[in-house]
């Protein structure tokens, strides 16, 4: 039996446009939003979350309410909460699709979490590219508005928030959370030394929760039917349903929603998106976001939730799923990788900002021939840098391309071999030496 | 090191590294409110919660290399190179923003925390250019010294070097952008210090460098500071660039000779070329801090100026000319002096000496007319038009004035300016003022014209030229209403029949926003009160001090010893020439003079009219700075024998029977007091320049030849003397209560013309300047400020430059439309020695026509 998708967030998903308020309404949005404001304290919304054993969505997979609890309820300061809508890893493609079909339950969900933190400010912080799904987010958040759904006195209670869409300019490194306060505050995004982590000194200093767009749009759902509910989904550590945007060569590439640990690696991309084309086959699968290590033909039986994904020595990310079938050069594809990352680096941290181009550069030298048998060691050894940078920009280049190497060294050896001057021929025409000589 | 022949000389290898938080004695608290302890590298110490790593460590003495951690600025823990070990931490952290957690166990040099020091190094080497034999930094900079220390021989990168395209940033400052290691100091001081943020990182990535928006030179007046913070070679000083190498160097300590604040500075010099040839700020948390600014920084090259004379000159068929052979001059002078002394009597002779010379040299100075010359003929104040004697400043030591305004701003939490564009005086009070403001002080600011604080300030109060008097007016009884202290009964007097809605409008402020910044001062806590020379070297000086006493007053400032307000003053040794009785009416500790004899302004006049007959001018160029310049023309033309002792030929000088050049503030130890009355030690750095004498020696040598015995008066016997004599004599009288003002009746009546009004620029041209390269580029062109209604009504095109016109003269200069001028005003602000604006101002006029060139 073909394993099929278990559909929370994309329930009933239509199509052709954004769903408006009513319809959002009909379906039982903004319910679970009312539950919460009448019935709920602001820290049993805390507990609730706790209970259902929501995970972060934006890649790190970090309990949400867990998450929530660290926000210091004595501190005087404001709280803010931020919805981090700046989705720019290579192949994560799914918090577009929550806001542009559905953009009530990003909203409702930002106002369940600005509620359980006490915070009268969401800013949903969104990526610059995404211009037309600002816009259909900014017309929502108005007919929010029109609906006492957002403002003051949200549906007559005595608790009030605004919403703010905030665009940035289109900088993958503002979708670090940190990287995302100091973008909306006004200034260049450079990400910011942790601790203290934004729950604790977030935006202009105050307690900030940063949230993935998916993260926000589990909430209104696990309010409307309860932790128990929710918690029932999935497995023992890894609750609830997932997006996972599968690209690559496959041959039905999209966005698919799965029961965590329910269904395989294997099954996601043969069942819901048809395997790669004719006459292909798999040679490696990231499974979670450009950032998360590459797991090669052999370990894709492995259930797709956070520990299974972990203990095959990969992370479960963003759930961004990329297949590479045997046409893929390694060499060119830890390239393409390492160019996407040091054109992102903030460039503040030494070993991001040299590391990121030092990289680019041996292996450019290397996919073109000019590679030298030293390279790999170098390598490595500039690897050694992982965890001295400011944020994981820097990890997020290394763990994929070590994993490339490791698993494919042959690949990378060969591309060198290609490249290494024959010293027997030095000086005479056609060698590489003389070439770079002339 | 003390030489006693030689002076404190800085040894190159204990010249403190810029920035380096080693630099600064570590702070040891007595107590703890918090305390932690933890061990660093087995040995404990007990820190403040919140104290840093890196801090907790320098108490140790343990040092952990840093590039982008300053003390003075905020951290951003970037440049990765102080990263320790912790205990049970799975990452190495950054010792420069991490706080020091109870019980922690810190290894800052483990093999981990080695090690990642070694790769950070490395890779802030691999796009480095390793130009170091054509650096200006090398031999003192910190990519060499960790190199060194924490770096290793292995070098991995086969690459090109990433390069970047040369920016123009100005006079002052080179950027090599290869060479930064993007620490952004440079960006967070411009930022978070001088509060004018030109340097950014600009682009991203790799490709990240530091920029100004469109590339545009600085304009700030603290720039020349990022190159002491840059650690490496990036910025480098443009005017020491290439000149020496930094080891034949030799530094030491000296008070820069700009303004009254008396910035620590250390003179790097070569002994073998006899030149000055570098200025660096040297630390004094009670001055200048870390800092100074450009004008001092960059200000010195006059000394090195070929156009130094090297004989002294005298006057031959209308020319200045190398005295004939086997002439003695210093013989020639006295001979003069005397036979004037003996047909007229000695108030036939004066002498006026520049505010910038030392304390030994204006103690001598006076001395020297009063006891061995017998003329009280003697001035110091060269750049105002006053007949009186006394003035607002003078009157501010009697009544007991505070007149500390360093050490006040540096602790107010509101500060209050009247009367001063003080950015362009006091730069570096300016900075600290801006300091306060970052951290939540209120500045407010009443001044004449569109002053620099105008956007900076909570409340600004623009009033019109010359009528701080009846703006204090009008503050001061508004202040006692807000106070409601009760209206003083001493000053009943003072406003019978007073209007205030009448006064303020001829002041031209608007009641409201009189109200509110009277408001302002009643709730103010912490307040200082800063009364600039404009307004208290004006006509009404002395009243306007005692109105501002009375607020400082009213607003509980004051105590048995002294009463709140700070007076500012402009030159290096104002104050000391002051102090030195370097007065008409006043000597040594403003004790009474003997004999009494008249200020600048009488003696041009006798001068001009023949009573007076020599002028003895050291120092100063009279005739471009005296406001009055047809008078200063006049008297030198008429005097029978002047005597100008300078630096260079200027018109002055060329108006002298006798010039003498002397020794630059380099060459001359002595000391100097500044605007708080701190008496500053300045060392001698070169010897005078052959040929030229020191004041001193000059002095000695007169004094000798009219028979005194005057051998042993050495600087330090001089400054043994006037430390005793120059204790203000005068008791202060004290202020036992409100002190009754005068406040104008009438009204001005419109006059004919434009009211020229002039004012202090920092980067202007001055004799000295114009002989200084570097702040000659920097200078900014001579303008007039005009409103945008009054260039309408005259039907001025921008396209062409407009003739200024008054009976004194004509000068030809471009004008801007500004619209914080108002209209019936034009501003010229500065001094322009070559452009002779004070012509304008000759015979005590102040109105001018204005044409546009060539109509
Ligand atoms: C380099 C980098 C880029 C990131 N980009 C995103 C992003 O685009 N969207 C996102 O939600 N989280 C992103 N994250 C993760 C955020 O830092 C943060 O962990 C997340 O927004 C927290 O939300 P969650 O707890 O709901 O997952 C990024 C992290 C890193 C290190
Ligand atoms: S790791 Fe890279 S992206 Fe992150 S702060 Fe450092 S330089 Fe910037
Ligand atoms: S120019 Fe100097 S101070 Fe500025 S960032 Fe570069 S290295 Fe640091
Ligand atoms: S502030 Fe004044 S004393 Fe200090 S460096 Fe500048 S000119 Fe010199
Ligand atoms: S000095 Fe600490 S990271 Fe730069």
């Amino acid at each position: 039996m073909a394993a099929s998708e278990t559909r929370v967030l994309l329930k009933d998903l239509d199509l052709t446009g954004p769903r408006d308020l009513d319809s959002y309404r009909r379906m039982g949005g903004y319910q679970g939003l009312a539950k919460c404001l009448r019935q709920f304290t602001p820290d049993r919304v805390i507990d609730e979350v706790k209970q259902s054993g929501l995970r972060g969505r934006g890649g790190a997979g970090f309990p949400t309410g867990v998450k929530w609890g660290f926000v210091p309820k004595t501190s005087p300061k404001p709280k803010y909460l931020v919805c981090n809508a700046d989705e720019g890893e290579p192949g994560t493609c799914k918090d577009r699709v929550l806001m542009q079909y559905n953009p009530h339950s990003v909203i409702e969900g930002c106002l369940i979490a600005a509620y359980a933190i006490a915070a009268h400010h969401a800013f949903i912080y969104i990526r610059g590219e995404f211009s037309e799904i600002a816009e259909i987010l900014e017309r929502a958040v108005q007919e929010a508005y029109r609906a006492h759904l957002a403002g003051t006195n949200i549906l007559g209670t005595q608790y009030s928030c605004e919403i703010i869409v905030y665009r940035g300019a289109g900088a993958y490194i503002c979708g670090e959370e940190s990287g995302l306060l100091t973008s909306l505050e006004g200034k260049r995004g450079n990400p910011r030394n942790k601790p203290p982590f934004p729950a604790v000194e977030g935006l202009y200093r105050a307690p900030t929760v940063v949230n993935n767009v998916e993260t926000l749009a589990c909430l209104p759902s696990i309010m409307r039917n309860g932790a128990a509910w929710y918690a029932s989904l999935g497995t023992e550590k890894s609750k609830g349903t997932k997006l996972v945007p599968v690209s690559g060569h496959v041959r039905k590439p999209g966005v698919y929603e799965i029961e965590l640990g329910k269904i395989t690696l294997r099954e996601i991309i043969a069942d819901l998106a048809r395997g790669v084309r004719e006459g292909h086959t798999i040679k490696a699968v990231i499974p979670g976001g450009s950032s998360s290590p590459i797991l090669s033909a052999d370990q894709l039986d492995v259930p797709f939730d956070y520990e299974s994904v972990a203990a095959a020595g990969s992370m479960l990310g963003s759930g961004a799923i990329v297949v590479l079938d045997n046409t893929v050069d390694m060499v060119e594809f830890a390239l393409r990788l390492a160019k996407f990352y040091a054109h992102e680096s903030c460039g503040q941290c030494t070993p991001c900002r040299e590391g990121t181009r030092w990289l680019v550069e041996i292996l450019n030298a290397i996919h073109e021939g000019r590679g030298h048998p030293d390279d790999l060691e170098t390598i490595q050894k500039l690897f050694e840098t992982e965890l001295t940078s400011i944020c994981l920009l820097w990890s997020a280049v290394v763990m994929p391309v070590r994993a490339l190497i490791e698993k494919f060294p042959e690949e990378f050896r060969t591309a060198i071999a290609r490249g290494t001057p024959d010293f027997s021929r030095m000086g005479q025409p056609g060698s590489p030496v003389s070439v770079l000589a002339e | 090191m003390k030489d006693p022949h030689r002076g404190t000389v800085i040894h190159p290898r204990a010249r403190p590294f810029a920035g380096d938080a080693y630099a600064e004695e570590p702070k040891r608290p007595e107590s703890f409110r918090k305390p932690v302890t933890a061990t660093i590298d087995g040995q404990s110490v007990t820190v403040e919660a919140g104290t840093t790593i890196l801090q907790a460590a320098q108490i140790l003495g343990i040092y952990i290399p840093h590039y982008c951690y300053h003390p003075a600025l905020s951290i951003v823990a970037s440049c990765r190179l102080c990263l320790v070990e912790v205990e049970k931490s799975p990452k190495l952290v950054p010792s420069c923003s991490t706080p020091v957690g109870e019980g922690q166990v810190i290894f800052t040099r483990s093999d981990k925390a080695k090690r990642a020091r070694e790769q950070q190094m490395q890779l802030l080497l691999i796009n480095h250019p390793l130009d170091c034999p054509v650096c200006d930094q090398g031999g003192h900079c910190q990519l060499q010294r960790y190199s060194m220390d924490y770096g290793t021989d292995d070098s991995r990168y086969r690459f090109p070097k990433r390069t970047f395209p040369k920016p123009n940033l100005g006079p002052f400052i080179d950027l090599e952008r290869n060479r930064c290691i993007l620490c952004t100091r440079c960006v967070r001081f411009l930022e978070e210090i001088a509060g004018n943020a030109e340097l950014a990182v600009m682009k991203r990535g790799n490709d990240s460098l530091i920029g100004t928006f469109l590339e545009r030179p600085l304009h700030g007046e603290f720039s020349g500071n990022t190159i002491d913070l840059c650690p490496v070679g990036s910025l480098t000083d443009k005017v020491f660039r290439f000149r020496a190498r930094i080891w034949e160097l030799e530094a030491k300590p000296s008070v820069c000779p700009h303004c009254a604040v008396g910035c620590n500075i250390l003179l790097d010099s070569r002994r073998r070329t006899h030149e000055l040839l570098r200025i660096t700020p040297r630390t004094n948390p009670d001055v200048n801090g870390p800092w100074i600014c450009d004008k001092g920084r960059f200000g010195f090259d006059f000394v090195n100026s070929r156009l130094r004379v090297r004989s002294p000159l005298v006057k031959r068929d209308g020319e200045l000319k190398p005295p004939a052979d086997g002439m003695d001059v210093i013989e020639y002078i006295v001979a003069q002096w005397k036979a004037i002394r003996d047909r007229h009597g000695p108030g036939a002779l004066a002498g006026l000496i520049s505010p910038r010379k030392t304390n030994e040299s204006l103690y001598l100075f006076q001395r020297f007319f009063r006891k061995v010359i017998g003329s009280g003929n003697i001035d110091h104040r060269m750049d105002r038009v006053g007949l009186e004697d006394e003035d607002g400043y003078l009157y501010s030591i009697r009544i007991g004035a505070r007149n500390d305004p360093v050490g006040e701003v540096r602790k107010a939490e509101t500060i209050f300016i009247l009367g001063s564009d003080l950015p362009n005086e006091l730069p570096i009070l300016n900075l600290q003022i801006r300091q306060r403001l970052r951290h939540g002080a209120t500045l407010l600011v009443a001044h004449h014209q569109g002053g620099s604080y105008r956007d900076l300030a909570a409340r600004y109060c623009a009033y019109h030229p010359g009528a701080e008097m009846d703006f204090l007016a009008v503050l001061f009884f508004l202040l006692v209403q807000e106070k409601n202290v009760g209206f003083p009964g001493s000053l009943i007097e003072t406003y019978r029949d007073f209007n205030s809605a009448a006064v303020a409008n001829r002041c031209g402020v608007a009641m409201e926003a009189l109200q509110n910044l009277a408001r302002a001062l009643a709730n103010a806590s912490n307040a200082t009160l800063l009364l600039g020379e404009e307004a208290w070297a004006g006509a009404d000086g002395i009243q306007t001090v005692r109105a501002f006493a009375d607020m400082a007053r009213a607003m509980g400032l004051f105590n048995e010893n002294d009463v709140g307000i700070n007076l500012l003053l402009r030159h290096s040794n104002s104050r000391g020439a002051i102090e030195m009785g370097v007065l008409p009416h006043l000597g040594p500790g403003l004790s009474p003079a003997d004999p009494k004899g008249k200020n600048t302004h009488r003696i041009l006049q006798a001068a001009a009219h023949g009573e007076l007959k020599s002028l003895f001018i050291l120092g100063e160029d009279l005739i471009a700075r005296y406001p009055d310049r047809a008078l200063a023309e006049d008297a030198l033309k008429r005097a029978d024998f002047v005597v100008v002792a300078d630096t260079f030929v200027h018109d002055t000088a060329r108006a002298a029977h006798v010039f003498l050049p002397i020794a630059t503030f380099d060459e001359i130890q002595g000391s100097y007091t500044n605007v708080s009355g701190k008496i500053q030690q300045a060392e001698r750095v070169l010897v005078p320049l052959s040929g030229t004498a020191t004041p001193l020696q000059l002095l000695q040598a007169l004094a000798r030849r009219f028979g005194a015995e005057w051998d042993t008066l050495t600087p330090p016997a001089v400054f043994d003397i006037l430390r005793r004599e120059s204790h203000p004599a005068l008791p202060p009288n004290k202020m036992a209560d409100y002190l009754p003002f005068q406040i104008r009746t009438e009204n001005t009546e419109p006059v004919e013309g434009l009211c020229l009004q002039r004012g202090p620029l920092l980067f202007d041209r001055t004799g000295d300047v114009i002989r200084t390269p570097a702040l000659s580029a920097r200078s900014q062109p001579c303008t007039a400020r005009l409103s945008p209604e009054d260039v309408g009504t005259l039907g001025l095109s921008a396209e062409n430059s407009i003739v200024v016109e008054s009976p004194g003269g004509r000068v030809t200069i471009p004008f801007i439309m500004d619209k914080n001028t108002p209209s019936g005003s034009v501003v010229i602000l500065g001094e322009y020695d070559d452009l002779g604006i004070n012509r304008l101002t000759s015979r005590g006029n102040s109105r001018v026509r204005i044409i546009q060139e060539g109509e």
